[in-house]
């Protein structure tokens, strides 16, 4: 919580059950943390939310039939879509993803790594946590390799392959 | 495309799209009025109508503070309890202490606010199940109350029953009155602050309102220092209305709050419900109980139907969920 407020904010790697309120709507997902600033006693200023999710959600190309959708009727592209939405509004400055795609089909995949790759273009530092290479390898300028626990491996961008990474990844052979 | 229909759900007005919501109840208490007046002409007379609603408040104010609870995926058992404990301590100070009205309304109500302050105490700093933690609370209250009163009833001066028997502009009487504020005020809190969206919030999805950094311990506290405050107020008025501080008052009355609730619509598993609709299912019970005590049913008959249509109520809202599911 207190991260929230220093501008680290985390997307959860369970969606479902960490990120999103499936029974609420788009709106009520996307503002969820920024409340204070926009409601005031119990006055919405409406204009400003209204503004918030129309331009959120053209930056992130989220397709809901209207705004007041449920976010259980999404698809899982979608509701990836309202989790970073949720946190791109706080204006954060480092925005931590965990698993980013996990079920997600792949065309909804290629998307959010355009998405990615935009949300660092706005100036956000982004922290990628993948079990799955292919993404890492394409995405990341640096790449920490964690095994049990411990980070055995820091790869830069020219070193980076699936040899190296998994070199680091089981234990070591080089140092046999 | 988007944005159009986005637009045309916002135009629909409140008033609507709470008669769409609440569409079943409606006509449920349509048909029943319709029923009982076509039989006994008299139920729709406005002395009867008033007296439903009067009976009805007490119920209704329960109601708003259980609904809090059950949002969340909690129970106040303790409200009816707290009635009593109210009731008596009011009581107690005005003929036993020779307090002043105000003061011993004021005191009553902090009582029943300290009430609920414990038992959020305890359900927001430790994992402990709500059920069984206000059931614990009910016991404890209750005894108390006996404690105050030893046993006996306690008589309060005659003057003090204008609080609960009196009337605005001698037609609505005053507890109806205290219903429709306190029904405002809560309606505000629960759909226009931020508290309210961190209610849906924490309902829906604990988890994830926890990493959306909400306060759940700060939310959770409140609600039930709110509950319990408004059974506060119950208390105050009920011993009003009998002009005498009773140990068995508000016993059970718990139940018809969650009544009310469930009658109303509010889903068990959390994250959606109302004030409106926790207001109109407990009119639902005080038309019905009244409607069936006009047509001479007993009590125990009253009993079978009111918790056979409770039943109902919850099977078609479980029904409903798994469609929705489904689809």
């Amino acid at each position: 919580m207190e991260a929230t407020h220093s501008g680290i904010v985390l997307a959860p790697e369970d969606r479902k059950h960490e990120g999103l309120i499936l029974a609420q709507t788009v709106t009520f997902n996307t503002v969820i943390a920024i409340l204070g600033k926009l409601i005031k006693g119990i006055r919405l200023n409406y204009k400003r939310q209204e503004k918030i999710i129309t331009d959120i959600s053209r930056k992130l190309r989220l397709k809901t039939a209207s705004y007041d959708t449920k976010v259980m009727n999404l698809s899982g592209g979608n509701q990836q879509k309202v989790v970073l939405a949720k946190w791109l509004v706080t204006n954060p400055q480092i925005l931590i993803l965990d698993e980013p795609t996990r079920g997600i089909d792949v065309g909804a995949k290629q998307e959010i790594y355009k998405l990615i790759y935009e949300i660092v273009g706005m100036g956000v530092g982004v922290i990628l946590i993948s079990s799955e290479m292919p993404e890492v390898i394409n995405l990341c300028d640096r790449v920490y390799v964690v095994r049990e626990g411990k980070i055995t491996g820091l790869l830069g961008r020219k070193d980076l392959s699936e040899q190296t990474i998994l070199k680091y990844a089981i234990g070591g052979i080089g140092h046999e | 495309m988007n944005r159009e229909t986005a637009g045309d759900i916002r135009k629909s007005s409140p008033l609507i799209q709470y008669i769409k919501n609440n569409i079943g109840i409606l006509i449920g208490l349509l048909l029943m009025c319709i029923l009982i007046s076509l039989v006994k002409p008299q139920f729709l007379a406005t002395k009867n109508l008033l007296n439903i609603v009067r009976s009805v408040s007490i119920t209704a104010i329960l109601g708003f503070g259980m609904t809090l609870c059950i949002i969340i995926m909690g129970i106040d058992l303790s409200q009816g309890s707290v009635i009593g404990l109210c009731s008596c301590f009011c009581a107690w100070m005005i003929t036993n202490v020779g307090a002043p009205f105000w003061l011993a309304v004021i005191s009553a109500l902090f009582i029943g606010a300290l009430c609920g302050f414990l038992n959020g105490a305890l359900l927001a700093c430790f994992p402990l199940p709500p059920f069984v933690v206000t059931l614990a609370s009910q016991l404890i209250a209750r005894g108390f109350c006996y404690v105050i009163t030893r046993g006996n009833m306690i008589n309060v001066d005659a003057s003090f029953g204008e609080l609960g028997n009196g009337y605005l502009f001698q037609v609505i009487p005053l507890p109806v009155v205290y219903m429709l504020v306190l029904f405002v005020l809560m309606f505000l809190l629960l759909s226009k602050t931020v508290f309210g969206r961190n209610v849906y919030a924490i309902g829906g999805n604990p988890e994830a309102a926890r990493f959306s950094g909400i306060n759940i311990k700060k939310v959770t506290w409140l609600i039930y220092l709110i509950s319990g405050t408004l059974a506060g107020i119950c208390g105050v008025i009920s011993c009003s209305r009998v002009t005498t501080g009773q140990p068995t008052a508000g016993n059970a009355m718990e139940f018809d709050a969650v009544a009310a609730c469930y009658l109303g619509g509010i889903s068990y598993m959390g994250g959606e419900g109302s004030i409106g609709s926790t207001l109109l299912g407990a009119i639902v019970l005080g038309t019905l109980a009244n409607g069936m005590s006009m047509l001479q049913i007993p009590w125990y008959v009253q009993n079978i139907t009111k918790g056979g249509i409770i039943m109902a109520a919850v099977f078609f809202d479980v029904m409903n969920k798994q469609k929705r599911k489904k689809i």
